[in-house]
């Protein structure tokens, strides 16, 4: 679904994603560990358009975006959710939602998509009319995903869903996209520093260091300690 | 709660209407009729100007050059060509469309911040050098006179209703486009355009878009203004109308809707009755502006907000003493 063909990314001046290969298949849950500062963001920022890779080539669905604009690879199916400040403050939970479906090919479903959403948050149906500067940090997260749910897309990119939640909220967060992997068929992508429970529901796992691919391997067969010692 | 306020809101603005509405059947002075009128159009223009800079947040600083434009070719259209203003009104708005999203839309697509307020500035600022030397057709430094009414033998309370229907019906496309997807993406590029463009934003439609809207309906209301008023010169460019359009935006609220509103009631009003003081009139406007700025950044709107707050609490508690 989604193949990256030795990118290079560069954040300013500095080469941060070198010669990096990785591929998606459809319906897969994929997570992406790694320390901080070694790619991981930027990684996904290059995935979603938001930067483009100096060399190297990304191909979705054998078509090459490599160098699409973020608006046009959104429109391609590809939902991306920033870490942070990822809400527009001043917009209610519903304003947000309306946006997530902004591109054309979300317009048709947005009422079956809403109610999916509802569905899978059902604090947000709760929460509708407010503004999202006034939500809780557990709840700004739903939102954001929540959002990225509105576009309709067929791979969603979630960088660090869990980062500043109680373990309870965590858990809910997770069973959240557990349930739009299972029901949806939705492929996610999640970049996670909470390695047992992005495991716990990853069919496969990039290990990333330096920017570069360390290893590569089923969710079943990866050792946390293996992980553990890659961090240092 | 929101439900209350924003029924409270509905009420307030619907005696408002009612108001001006009937206001002319109370025989007011030719002269109040002509404040009103002013202040119908420059509500238009102000709110419209407040559309780019307060919603999308373009720094434009030609929103009367647009007006300008409106108001000449609708003019020199039924001045020259005797065509009826019913036609030439739309005409002058999409001649202003037109060159504007070409000659600001376009180039404004690669700009930011202050560079497309210096190049909107520009753009305003060519346009008395081009009247001038264009004096067959435009009039020159003198500008147009006695362009005709919007029919024979118009009268000033029917110049009041003409430009009130306007007024209504300008602030409901805008109040529409504000709260339509469009208006949503417009305060999602302002406050984070990579956000944005993730959510499948596109930034060149977007501002051109915005563009488009907000000259054309300057334009309109430049058509409505001359010929309500009869004439139009240079003079329109001038530094003191451009300084007052912006005082509305500022004084009433940027970024909201209702504040340019009451900013250019305010500024039309204040200035008018400001007359008396003479010379000392534009320095106690801008000393007001100051006022507005430092003590207020958020003009009367946060006024209105935070007293609309005190009532609320103060009602919450006589019901908890009750």
């Amino acid at each position: 679904m989604l193949k990256v063909d030795a990118i290079n990314g560069y954040y300013a001046d500095l080469h941060v994603i070198k010669d990096l290969s990785l591929r998606i298949e459809k319906r897969e849950v994929v997570a992406l560990f790694g320390p901080n500062g070694h790619g991981k963001s930027t990684l996904l920022k290059l995935l979603c358009g938001l930067q483009h890779p100096r060399s190297g080539s990304v191909y979705f669905n054998s078509e090459e975006i490599t160098a699409y604009p973020a608006h046009k690879i959104v429109e391609l199916g590809i939902a991306y959710i920033p870490e942070e400040r990822n809400l527009f403050g001043d917009m209610t939970v519903m304003e947000n939602l309306n946006l997530g479906a902004y591109n054309k090919r979300a317009h048709g479903s947005i009422s079956q998509n809403l109610e999916f959403v509802f569905e899978v948050f059902p604090r947000l149906l709760e929460r509708k009319n407010q503004l999202t500067s006034t939500l809780s940090g557990g709840e700004s997260r739903m939102v954001a995903v929540a959002r990225g749910l509105m576009s309709e897309p067929s791979l969603l990119m979630v960088d660090e869903p869990s980062i500043g939640l109680s373990p309870s909220l965590r858990n809910s967060v997770f069973e959240a996209l557990a349930k739009i992997n299972r029901e949806k068929g939705i492929t996610l992508l999640i970049v996670e520093q909470e390695i047992r429970d992005a495991l716990s529901m990853a069919n496969r796992v990039y290990m990333i260091k330096k920017g570069q691919i360390l290893f590569e391997k089923p969710a079943a067969e990866v050792d946390i300690d293996e992980i553990e010692k890659a961090y240092f | 709660m929101k439900k209350i306020t924003s029924n409270w809101q509905t009420a307030f603005v619907t005696v408002i209407v009612i108001i001006l509405a009937i206001y002319p059947m109370l025989g007011p002075s030719s002269y109040l009729k002509h404040l009103f009128i002013l202040f119908f159009i420059w509500s238009v223009v102000a709110n419209y100007w407040n559309l780019l800079n307060g919603y999308v947040g373009i720094n434009s600083l030609g929103n009367i050059g647009f007006l300008a434009i409106g108001g000449y070719t609708s003019g020199i259209l039924s001045l020259r060509f005797g065509l009826s203003p019913l036609i030439t009104i739309p005409i002058g708005g999409l001649v202003t469309g037109l060159l504007v999203t070409l000659f600001l839309g376009f180039p404004a697509l690669r700009l930011s911040g202050i560079y497309i307020a210096l190049l909107t500035l520009i753009f305003a600022d060519t346009l008395p050098s081009i009247l001038t030397q264009t004096r067959d057709i435009t009039g020159g430094g003198m500008g147009l006179h006695e362009i005709p009414p919007f029919f024979p033998g118009m009268e000033k309370v029917h110049a009041y209703y003409i430009c009130f229907l306007f007024f209504l019906i300008a602030m409901l496309i805008l109040y529409k486009v504000i709260h339509s997807k469009t208006g949503l993406a417009f305060v999602a590029m302002r406050d984070s355009e990579s956000l944005a463009n993730t959510l499948g934003i596109n930034r060149y439609q977007e501002r051109l878009k915005v563009f488009a809207i907000s000259s054309f309906m300057t334009g309109i209301a430049g058509g409505f203004y001359v010929h309500s008023l009869g004439d139009i010169s240079p003079t329109t460019l001038s530094i003191e109308p451009f300084l007052l359009g912006l005082a509305m935006i500022e004084l009433g609220g940027i970024g909201t809707f209702y504040g340019p509103i009451l900013g250019a009631g305010a500024i039309v009003f204040g200035n008018e009755f400001l007359r008396l003081a003479g010379t000392l009139r534009l320095a106690l406007l801008g000393a007001l502006i100051c006022g507005v700025i430092l003590f207020y950044p958020g003009g009367i709107m946060q006024l209105v907000e935070e007293l609309g707050k005190r009532i609320k609490v103060m009602l919450n508690r006589k019901k908890v003493t009750e």
